[in-house]
């Protein structure tokens, strides 16, 4: 299960398959959501999604905390397998077929959702991405729309606490959404 | 039920991760010792690596391989009752009777990591970009108890909507199947199938379809196995029947879903193919006991066959183009409520609530 106490560094630098997979799914939908937005086309978002997510894992090794934020550095692996996909006409799938991965064909309802993912502000994934009570407390107010005075009584805490942790959250989501834009 | 995108690249990287990681302390060795041979001995040895990938390789080609027995890779107890089973979002869900929670299980360490209140007995389905449940008291059909279809946030295993099993008039259909395929959600129930909006959340709408032997929805059309063994298709989007074929279907046949283009036709210990627009049988099998559930995976049909109480229940794998058998393995425990293909093994939840694994 994944540990918010643990950052995409660590999980990175562990260079367990596990530590990778954690890292994967934190990740995978905001890197289809990136490469929907930016192509248009929900099947060259997923090959590219797919290879981004090889050359990472191919090349963890490589990586040093030091030298930047992992999100930063697979963004920086996505934005360079786009730039290669703009200028050939396809994805490439070299780090695939180094680590003996086969090409996935993404369903009708997979290319739906990749659109979905490309036209939403990636509101949703960030949610997903911060700490638990940030987060439920979040999901219970803005998308549940309850009262704040019933979510502190079923949290056993108070409405001020409540209140904290929405604010921080959508503060905390607004700065992930706008710095990478 | 099939895999998605995610769960299939996730699976796909953790196996690469993991065969990585075999792989590396051998790499280690090899480049040991091409600095520990000297050059002519070295060359001896890739000599005679070559010759032998070389023999390898000639095995290797000599004809299409016969797929590997199937076997059991884990049992694991996950709840103390199961029912149904379907992969997506990363994840693998279930549902657990007992407790009325619909569960979250990791494909990786195959151990719970969500229980969300369902608040009844569900069938869980993934697509249209959520987790749904049809949840409630099937049993009574939505008669005598609620029954709801809920639609779960899998970013935060929340459920963010709970919509009446009702047709649009408000009428009680007797909810008992859930169908979600693509972006369409169908609830099949004794009366009628109903189509819910993903988009609003909203019933859609209703196709009456009284006393059938087996309802299969999809985009376009609903197919029904009438009574009298007549199979029928409805425009999903009118309702009003498009087709109407007689099949030879022994009287205690059920129709169900098949891969693209395909029914599938099971009655006891027969099962058989079917094409979608005419109805034609495109192969037939006979199972060594009763089938309960099946699940497409790549070229092959994973079945599982009842043959309680003498017996032990099995998992047999059919050839989906011919329905020839390619092999069987007994399980460990009786009974199945659902069957998914997970990465490259097949998961069969019990009644009892372990996950089997095979592959």
């Amino acid at each position: 299960m994944d540990d918010p106490d643990i950052t995409d560094e660590e999980l990175l630098s562990a260079r367990t398959a596990a530590t990778f997979e954690l890292f994967y799914c934190r990740h995978v939908d905001q890197m289809l959501g990136y490469f929907a937005r930016r192509t248009g086309d929900p099947e060259l978002a997923a090959d590219l999604c797919a290879e981004t997510f090889a050359a990472a894992l191919a090349g963890r090794r490589r990586y040093r905390p030091e030298a930047g934020a992992a999100a930063a550095w697979l963004y920086g692996i996505g934005s360079k397998k786009l730039a290669d996909a703009q200028r050939r006409g396809y994805a490439e799938r070299r780090a695939q077929r180094r680590l003996g991965m086969e090409r996935i064909q993404p369903s009708d309802e997979d290319f739906a959702r990749i659109e979905r993912l490309g036209e939403a502000d990636d509101a949703h994934v960030q949610l997903g991405r911060l700490a638990p009570d940030q987060r439920d407390a979040i999901a219970a107010h803005v998308l549940e729309e309850r009262p704040y005075d019933e979510i502190a009584g079923a949290l056993g805490t108070s409405e001020a606490v409540v209140r904290k942790r929405v604010s921080r959250g959508l503060a905390a989501m607004r700065e992930r959404m706008g710095a990478r834009r | 039920m099939t895999e998605d995108f995610v769960t299939q690249l996730r699976v796909q990287l953790r196996e690469a991760a993991l065969r990585e990681e075999r792989r590396t302390p051998v790499a280690r060795r090899v480049v040991r010792a091409r600095r520990t041979f000297p050059g002519p001995m070295a060359a001896a040895l890739a000599v005679a690596l070559l010759a032998l990938a070389v023999a390898l390789g000639a095995v290797a080609l000599r004809g299409e391989p016969e797929p590997a027995v199937p076997k059991l890779v884990g049992l694991y107890p996950v709840a103390d009752g199961l029912s149904s089973l379907a992969p997506g979002f990363g994840a693998v869900w279930t549902a657990d009777p007992i407790r009325g929670d619909v569960l979250r299980i990791d494909p990786s360490s195959r151990r719970v990591v969500a229980r969300i209140a369902a608040g009844g007995e569900a069938r869980v389905a993934v697509g249209a970009g959520a987790v749904w449940a049809l949840a409630g008291d099937l049993l009574y059909a939505g008669d005598k108890g609620p029954v709801r279809l809920l639609r779960i946030d899998p970013a935060t295993n929340r459920v963010v909507a709970r919509i009446p099993m009702r047709s649009p008039s408000g009428d009680a259909f007797g909810p008992l199947d859930l169908q979600v395929d693509g972006g369409d959600v169908w609830v099949v129930g004794a009366a009628g199938a109903l189509r819910v909006d993903p988009r609003r959340n909203v019933r859609d709408r209703f196709v009456p379809l009284p006393q059938s032997r087996g309802v299969v929805t999809d985009r376009d059309s609903v197919w029904a196995l009438t009574g009298g063994g007549r199979l029928r298709e409805f425009d999903a989007l009118t309702g009003r029947a498009v087709g109407d074929v007689p099949l030879r279907a022994p009287a205690d046949s059920h129709l169900f879903g098949g891969g693209r283009g395909t029914l599938t036709l099971i009655g006891a210990n027969r099962m058989a193919l079917l094409e979608r627009a005419t109805g034609r049988r495109l192969w037939r099998a006979t199972l060594p006991g009763d089938v309960r559930y099946w699940i497409a995976a790549g070229d092959a049909l994973w079945v599982h066959v009842a043959r309680e109480p003498d017996d032990r229940d099995l998992l047999v794998r059919l050839d989906a183009g011919t329905g020839r058998r390619q092999g069987q393995v007994a399980l460990t425990d009786a009974g199945a409520t659902g069957i998914a293909e997970v990465g490259r093994d097949v998961w069969v939840a019990t009644p009892g609530g372990k996950i089997i694994v095979a592959r």
